[in-house]
């Protein structure tokens, strides 16, 4: 039995999107896990200059709290 | 000079009243010589994410700017910091001129202008076709009147009417 793997590929580059707002919440919960945590490269597929650009949009992002830092921060 | 973008947060507990004061505030202190304000609008109010300060909503407000000057940065901030309507903001630099935001009220206008229009084309019109768009927000005013009017003419001709019946009768 074998095992072929699904081709992973680039979100922006698909998309054709070059930059990353941090006020784009929609997007941004895409890369992020149910726990609030940043996926990781090796997951998304995307590239290493738009995983860089995505990650400092999360950090700002959950600055100014329009994404959570933890999923457990809004039950305490 | 360079392009900036604050978001910042209000406290959500604050009526309108208090809300435009300090939207005013920031506004009078952002205003300056060296700084250009490009946007500043109300992005809205929103569930936070996570609580600061108790609050778990919050009003939040873009102002995007153009300053050459850090003293001006470093003022605003410390002006952001202690006033306390504000419960968190945040500066970052934008690459390019961010777009001149426009408020969608100005295509509920058209709307309406197009509307007033059709009720001008169904009533015998009195105006010339060339000035219409100029001349339909003046138009439009009479013709209300002119509806009220035959509203009202008919009833009283029925109420005459009657009269007359009664006489008769």
């Amino acid at each position: 039995m074998t095992f072929v793997s699904k081709k992973k590929f680039c979100f922006f580059k698909e998309n054709g999107i070059t930059e990353v707002d941090y006020k784009d919440v929609k997007l941004l919960r895409r890369f992020i896990t149910e726990q609030g945590k940043i996926m990781p490269r090796r997951v998304t597929g995307s590239t290493a200059k738009m995983h860089r650009k995505l990650v400092h949009a999360i950090k700002r992002a959950r600055n100014i709290a329009l994404i959570p830092y933890t999923n457990s921060s809004m039950d305490s | 000079m360079r392009y900036y973008e604050t978001l910042y947060i209000i406290n959500p507990n604050y009526e309108q009243e208090r809300l435009d004061k300090i939207i005013g505030e920031v506004k009078g202190e952002i205003d300056r010589e060296e700084v250009t304000v490009i946007n500043h609008r109300t992005w809205g109010k929103k569930r936070m994410a996570y609580q600061i300060q108790k609050h778990k909503y919050g009003t939040y407000m873009l102002l995007q700017f153009e300053t050459g000057s850090i003293k001006a940065l470093m003022d605003f901030d410390t002006f952001m910091k202690l006033n306390r309507g504000v419960i968190r903001h945040q500066t970052v630099r934008l690459d390019t001129r961010p777009d001149v935001y426009e408020e969608e009220v100005p295509e509920v206008k058209k709307e309406e202008a197009s509307t007033s229009e059709d009720k001008v084309a169904d009533k015998p019109a009195e105006t010339s076709d060339t000035d219409e768009a100029e001349a339909t927000k003046e138009v439009s005013e009479p013709v209300v009147e002119e509806e009220k009017a035959k509203d009202t003419e008919p009833e009283a001709s029925e109420s005459i009417e009657a009269d007359e019946e009664k006489t008769e009768e």
